[in-house]
């Protein structure tokens, strides 16, 4: 046996330095150990430097958002902080994991720590926080984990990818099957039927050729040219021709209409323009404007008022007033201009406007054949056309070069653009009208729509076919794909079932180990839900019927014994190449009659296992010690903020006695046998099946329990057995009778001789009531009728004659 | 049942599933993954494969 040689930590969570040291070589050999120490002794850093080691994070932790920066020790200086284990196998030889405060997630490694991940694909450390962290997990989460522990990973992340393929390929149908539909709906909607086969579609569209006079069609290559023509019946069609003239018509008028009236706005124009060139002379000197203005600031600046500055010839009066009436005069001349010139602009962009328009119509109906009205539209767009360019001419040149005499409002009252205002609704109407007449034309209608309809028939029947080809192949090879899929999936189940049932086997022992004394509990399982893919939960059979998830029923001891199991289980199953367990607390969580059946567990099942078992049962520790002598043992008896856990070697009860007599403290001495005492009559009365007086609080004092375990041997064993006979001696020894009475009372002084002497002579007793081989208690068992006193391997047999000899 | 490769290649020889989508899967597996968009394109290729015969 034996994995691990050694475990160094230092400057790590509770463990400062100097390193914490844990050997496991005792002798020749490497043995498990026990740590026993009160919470808050530094224990748990143990776990946390393996966990970290293990897995290069601590899960609880980062769970409370703590990160690697809560790892190391706070004194712990750069290059302290570490765990460093040394392994029995050369292979792996040994490891360092030293935290850097430079680059807190990588740490620095020393040795093969690949090797050793790849050696534990389950985690060999657990806490007693998380003894039952997996029965509460999803079920799918479960699949994944047992499943990975397993070795299935490779093979589960194809399944996930092909199931999400499946998807990709459903949705890649359903897109498929849309377009369809709506094509469907297309070809329905022309031949009120649904496309069914070629043989279909062309008897469709045959009705339609025969209807318009085409040869019908025998085969789908024939169809296109049948269209064409009908294509060109339509556009020898005189009618449709017609119809088609008049709507390009009717869109040249409607780009041509509304047309700007100018009438009015030139007419007054030209009153305006008259007006201002009455002043003829006066205009010309508006190019003194700007010298009035500077004229005016020289004087105020001057201050000159009564003479020319520039020839110093005197002005009678005052000149400034003299200019700003002059300045005056000129500016509500320029307003008139300025206003007369914005309305030539105005009238200039209108006039624009209406050529562009008698230009654009004037070149689209050029070539066509008219009828009136249109045939005068487009002889006044002729006539109005030059004028309006005349028009055009002298408003682009500035107002003061516009001759007085160019007469505008003439040129925009002729009868031809007073004929293109007005008859706007005559020309609208009569296209209206005649486009109406052509569209309601049965025969051509009938020609047109059956043209379109071909169409329209042949573009979806063809789209329609080819995308049910594609469907077709996409549902041919989904098929195939699910076909293969779904038996991949089920040979994977088959293989994770197969393990999981060897787990369930293992399971199911060490839970019946755990809760022996609970009928109506039994047979835990891991079930793999056949209907999903992958999901599993823990069944329990309670009262013969199973329970899923088992966590229904089960109480949070049962819990705690179902996640232990589990716990041992995938450790014996999945690290079959490493053979290393650490329990935290552990049975913490167990009532203490069922602590010794953990002990059972790990001597039936993990005698080839090297562990290391912490515990602040100190109780427990004794019966550990007991089961395991050869374990190596410690003891953490303190902490220190700047060293970390306190150490020396691990004591039982009886040392620590010992130990409290040698130093002459009684008191210490008496109170740490009467505890043990208690607990060893607790499990000898049990073993024995004494019969102890009910009482409501479940306890039962120290001379009680002696009693019904005396009175137990006494009918079992009979009065005259050697054995019998010391433990009825003890019983009526004063000193034992005053330590039943009194050991729970500090004020009851005893001397270290006095219980020196009651210890020893139940030591006395103990020896002779404990197996040497199997370090089992006696225990009553009836067997076929007959009743016997003995330890669990036999050897020890309170029945034998020597006995009452 | 570790080998997910080692199925498929048993089962591309079983003659129970049509042999160019099992090769096509195999072809698309590379360690412990199967690349979904290489068949899924694979798959596109096929349909249009189809058109043109038709």
């Amino acid at each position: 046996m034996g994995e691990i040689q050694k475990i160094t930590i230092s400057g790590f969570r509770g463990v400062n330095t100097p390193p914490l040291e844990l050997n496991f070589k005792k002798g020749h050999s490497f043995q498990s150990m026990m740590i026993y120490g009160r919470n808050g002794s530094g224990k748990s850093s143990i776990v946390d430097a393996w966990e970290w080691l293990y897995s290069g994070k601590i899960e609880y932790l980062s769970r409370e958002g703590a990160g690697p920066q809560a790892y190391p020790h706070k004194e712990a200086s750069e290059g302290q902080a570490y765990i460093e284990v040394e392994f029995t196998d050369g292979k792996i030889g040994k490891i360092k994991m030293e935290y850097d405060p430079n680059r807190i997630t990588h740490p620095i490694i020393e040795g093969n720590l690949p090797n050793l991940r790849e050696r534990i694909p389950h985690p060999c450390h657990l806490r007693y926080r998380d003894l039952t962290e997996f029965v509460y997990k999803r079920k799918a989460e479960k699949y994944e984990i047992l499943s990975q522990f397993m070795g299935f990973a490779n093979a589960l992340n194809i399944q996930n990818d092909l199931q999400k393929c499946a998807g990709r390929l459903e949705q890649e149908l359903e897109i498929l099957q849309k377009d369809s539909d709506r094509l469907v709906d297309d070809f329905r909607e022309v031949s009120e039927e649904e496309p069914k086969d070629i043989e279909n579609f062309i008897k469709i569209i045959n009705t339609i050729f025969d209807r318009q006079g085409i040869a019908p069609v025998k085969e789908l290559t024939e169809v296109k040219a049948s269209i064409e023509k009908l294509r060109e019946q339509v556009e020898e069609d005189e009618k449709s021709q017609k119809l088609s003239l008049w709507k390009e018509i009717q869109g040249i008028i409607n780009r041509f209409y509304p047309v700007g009236d100018i009438r009015l706005n030139i007419s007054e124009f030209q009153k305006d323009l008259i007006a201002f060139k009455r002043d003829e002379e006066e205009i010309s000197k508006l190019i003194l404007l700007d010298l009035y203005e500077k004229g005016i600031e020289a004087l105020e600046s001057l201050k000159i008022y009564d003479k020319c500055p520039l020839c110093d010839q005197p002005y009678e009066g005052n000149l400034i007033e003299h200019i700003k009436t002059k300045q005056g005069h000129l500016d509500r001349l320029s307003k008139k201009r300025n206003e007369l010139d914005t309305k030539r602009k105005t009238l200039l962009s209108s006039i624009d406007e209406i050529i562009q328009k008698i230009d654009s119509a004037s070149s689209n109906l050029e070539e066509k054949k008219l009828e009136p009205p249109l045939v005068e539209f487009k002889e006044n767009l002729i006539t109005v056309k030059p004028l309006l360019k005349d028009c055009k001419g002298m408003l682009e040149t500035k107002i003061e070069i516009i001759d007085k005499e160019f007469d505008f409002t003439t040129k925009v009252s002729t009868e031809g653009y007073k004929s293109l205002l007005a008859s706007e609704s005559e020309i609208s109407e009569k296209i209206v009208r005649q486009v109406e007449i052509l569209e309601k034309d049965e025969s051509r209608r009938s020609l047109v729509d059956d043209f379109q309809r071909t169409n329209n028939l042949q573009n979806s029947f063809m789209n329609w076919a080819r995308l049910n080809k594609k469907f077709e192949t996409l549902e041919e090879i989904k098929d195939d794909f699910e076909k293969i899929r779904g038996d991949y999936v089920e040979e994977t189940k088959r293989g994770v079932q197969a393990s999981f049932d060897k787990i369930s086997s293992d399971l199911t022992n060490y839970f019946k180990t755990l809760e022996k004394d609970c009928e109506v509990v039994a047979n835990p399982k891991i079930k793999l839900f056949s209907e999903k893919d992958k999901a599993v939960e823990l069944e329990i059979i309670f009262g013969g019927d199973p329970i899923s998830p088992a966590y229904k029923i089960l109480s949070e001891s049962q819990l705690n014994s179902f996640g232990l199991s589990i716990f041992l289980a995938s450790i014996k199953n999945f690290n079959t190449d490493f053979k290393f367990i650490i329990l935290d607390d552990v049975i913490n969580s167990f009532d203490a009659y069922k602590r010794p059946r953990v002990i059972n567990l790990l001597e039936e099942h993990f005698s080839d296992y090297q562990i290391l078992l912490l515990t602040h049962d100190s109780i427990w520790l004794d019966r550990l010690q007991r089961s395991f002598p050869q374990w190596i043992r410690k003891h953490f008896f303190g902490w220190d903020y700047a060293i970390g856990p306190r150490i020396e070697p691990g004591k039982n009860s009886y040392e620590q006695i010992d130990e409290f007599l040698t130093k002459d403290n009684p008191t210490e001495a008496g109170r740490t046998f009467g505890v043990y005492l208690e607990w060893i009559l607790q499990l000898l009365c049990e073993n024995c099946e004494a019969l102890m007086k009910y009482n409501r609080r479940n306890e039962h004092s120290l001379s009680e329990l002696f009693q019904s375990f005396r009175e137990r041997l006494e009918k079992k064993l009979k009065t005259t057995h050697s054995i019998v006979k010391l433990i009825s001696d003890f019983e009526t020894d004063t000193g034992f009778r005053n330590f039943c009475a009194h050991w729970k009372d500090p004020e009851i002084p005893y001397t270290s001789s006095e219980i020196g002497e009651i210890v020893e002579r139940w030591k006395n007793i103990e020896t002779k009531i404990e197996c040497d081989n199997c370090h089992k208690y006696i225990r009553y068992e009836k067997v076929d009728g007959y009743e016997h006193v003995f330890c669990p391997c036999t050897k020890l047999n309170l029945k034998l004659d020597k006995y009452y000899k | 049942m570790r080998d997910p490769i080692k199925w498929f290649e048993e089962a591309i020889d079983s003659g129970k599933y049509k042999k160019e989508v099992i090769a096509k899967i195999i072809a698309c597996i590379s360690e412990d993954r199967f690349n979904i968009n290489e068949f899924i394109n694979w798959v596109s290729e096929q349909l249009e494969k189809d058109m043109g015969k038709n």
